[in-house]
């Protein structure tokens, strides 16, 4: 299953929530969708189900959702952890979703195994937690085996045990050939998570591609280097063309790679007392590549004098 | 995909305790109406069981919005618990599910119905009253006048009991599908189960009656437009108008009430397909 999204594009009135938005989702990896509040990514989502009407198409193995026989067997999707009815009981909730896919009772009662909600089936989930409803949710896009799993932020309100189980089942699913796509902001879960990344701002793409080139794109990636003679050092640095600033108790070297600084302070006789490539977290090259996009931004915590 | 549709409409339903809390209630309704109506009669009197199902659904129209909250709560917890958004994300094509809950609401208001003449006829039987009740589906005279405020007009006709009891479900089946169109276009629960009701009841009365204080002409005019006066003629098939070019007959009130119906169920299949769900 391959999954091409084509200029999706989406107006409410005069603003722009989606603006022309094209990539491709393979199988057998976990997709990443980032973007700041406010930047599309749930539009998008249902943009690619056929919920929200715009303009662009997507495309599941080259054709539309609604040419399939049994969509909700080609994607399954979760899209809230609050689509329900509380009084209708987890298990009845399920029976009515698996009447769309024609699967059987018995998978149902196999995915309330799978997320965890055996003890709590016949209850309606009115009274359900947030984690418990994102397990509802996770069943119910489960049910009929789907090629691709659209998930939107599913390890909101997720105990850390849950996420770690959460992040787990899905790269198994993933790795059993499906397409996975999954929206999330808890940053450091999605650089577990996901293999590629597509990183929105204000409805407009900024990335598509692997999450380790997107996160080496970042300036934050540099070299630290310890060592009682920085000046030298720099000199000796920016004679072979690289540059270098102090930076806490030793210096950021911008480019090159340990091996090299290494070799430029040997053939100038410095001592190194510590070398180390430091790579940016996929926070810091998020927030530094989608700072542009930002929808909606807060004060500075400190708080200024009057 | 209808079959799909269906089954899967069947499945929502059926796993809601609402909808057999509905069914109790068409039934305890039907029971309680019939039974203050019923003891005004003489000892001895026997009704034609038709009479006694237009009193049910006919005269009492508390019953008959019982039943048509079926219908509001069918779409309205569609767009209350995002339900839609499930529903669509497995029926991208629309028209199924919506052909599937039109279904399910001809359906219930069908059932609904009957359990509600069930009521009123079972309560007889409780009571030992039963026997004042004639089963047989003969011909039955009945003096049907809505009043028209420019002047009424009354007729007494003669009916099979057939006919007024397939009148009286037709319009319980109609109120429950307008009730469902209007839930489905506004996407407003509470709204829809208000407003076709307080129509139904009385907003349509004041306007006749705002009408007539204007002219006569403006009065007519509304009588012969508004949904809920001639749903209330179709099923009294009762003639209204103050002279011969002002008359509007039960076969004009039949089309009036169901070309609304039709109506809303046009723009509400339109809109369902082409708004964000």
């Amino acid at each position: 299953m391959r999954v091409q999204c084509e200029q999706l594009t989406k107006d409410f009135g005069k603003y722009r929530a989606v603006n022309a938005l094209s990539f491709t989702l393979d199988a057998g990896e976990v997709t990443g969708f980032l973007g700041p509040n406010g930047s599309g990514k749930s539009t998008t989502m249902r943009l690619m189900l056929g919920l929200d009407s715009g303009s662009g198409r997507t495309l599941y193995d080259g054709k539309p959702l609604w040419a399939y026989d049994h969509p909700a067997r080609v994607v399954g999707a979760h899209l809230d952890a609050k689509f329900f009815h509380p009084n209708r009981t987890a298990r009845d909730h399920l029976r009515m979703l698996a009447a769309a896919s024609g699967v059987s009772r018995a998978r149902v009662d196999e995915v309330i195994e799978v997320v965890g909600l055996q003890t709590v089936a016949t209850k309606r989930p009115r009274g359900f937690s947030l984690g418990m409803g994102q397990r509802l949710g996770l069943a119910g896009a489960l049910l009929s085996k789907p090629d691709v799993l659209m998930l939107d932020e599913p390890a909101n309100g997720l105990d850390p045990q849950s996420i770690a189980w959460l992040r787990d089942f899905v790269k198994n699913y993933a790795a059993t050939g499906k397409v996975v796509f999954v929206s999330s902001h808890l940053l450091s879960e999605m650089e577990l998570l996901a293999a590629h990344l597509v990183v929105i701002g204000k409805g407009t793409l900024i990335a598509d591609e692997p999450l380790s080139r997107f996160v080496e794109r970042s300036t934050r990636n540099d070299i630290f280097v310890r060592t009682p003679n920085p000046q030298g050092l720099i000199q000796a640095l920016q004679s072979s063309g690289i540059s270098a600033i102090p930076s806490g108790t030793g210096l950021a070297v911008a480019a090159g790679s340990t091996d090299q600084v290494g070799a430029i302070a040997f053939a100038h006789g410095i001592e190194i007392h510590e070398l180390l490539a430091r790579r940016a977290s996929l926070e810091e090259a998020f927030l530094e590549l989608t700072s542009s996009t930002q929808e909606y931004t807060m004060e500075s915590t400190t708080e200024r004098d009057a | 995909m209808m079959g799909t549709a269906i089954l899967y409409e069947y499945r929502r339903a059926t796993t809601l305790r609402t909808t057999w809390v509905f069914l109790a209630i068409s039934f305890v309704m039907g029971a309680l109406t019939t039974w203050p109506q019923f003891l005004m009669l003489d000892n001895g009197f026997t009704i034609n069981v038709s009479q006694l199902v237009a009193r049910v659904t006919g005269v009492y129209q508390l019953t008959v919005f019982v039943i048509a909250s079926f219908a509001a709560l069918s779409w309205g917890h569609e767009f209350r618990f995002g339900l839609n958004r499930l529903t669509l994300s497995a029926f991208p094509r629309r028209w199924p599910v919506f052909a599937a809950k039109t279904l399910g609401i001809v359906a219930f208001s069908t059932m609904a119905w009957l359990v509600s003449v069930i009521g009123g006829v079972a309560l007889l039987q409780l009571i030992d009253k039963a026997n004042r009740v004639s089963y047989a589906l003969g011909e039955v005279t009945v003096q049907s006048g809505s009043i028209n405020e420019v002047g009424a007009s009354v007729s007494v006709e003669q009916f099979t009991s057939w006919h007024m009891l397939g009148r009286s479900l037709v319009f319980v089946i109609v109120y429950s599908l307008i009730v469902g169109a209007v839930t489905a276009l506004t996407r407003n629960l509470t709204l829809a189960l208000i407003v076709p009701n307080i129509m139904l009841l009385f907003a349509e009365t004041v306007l006749v009656m705002v009408g007539s204080l204007i002219n006569a002409g403006a009065a007519n005019a509304l009588n012969q437009i508004l949904p809920f006066v001639n749903g209330q003629r179709f099923a009294e098939w009762a003639t209204v108008g103050q002279n011969a070019s002002e008359l509007v007959s039960p076969l004009q009130s039949t089309i009036v009430f169901l070309g609304w119906c039709v109506l809303l169920l046009a723009v509400a299949a339109s809109s369902y397909q082409k708004r964000d769900a």
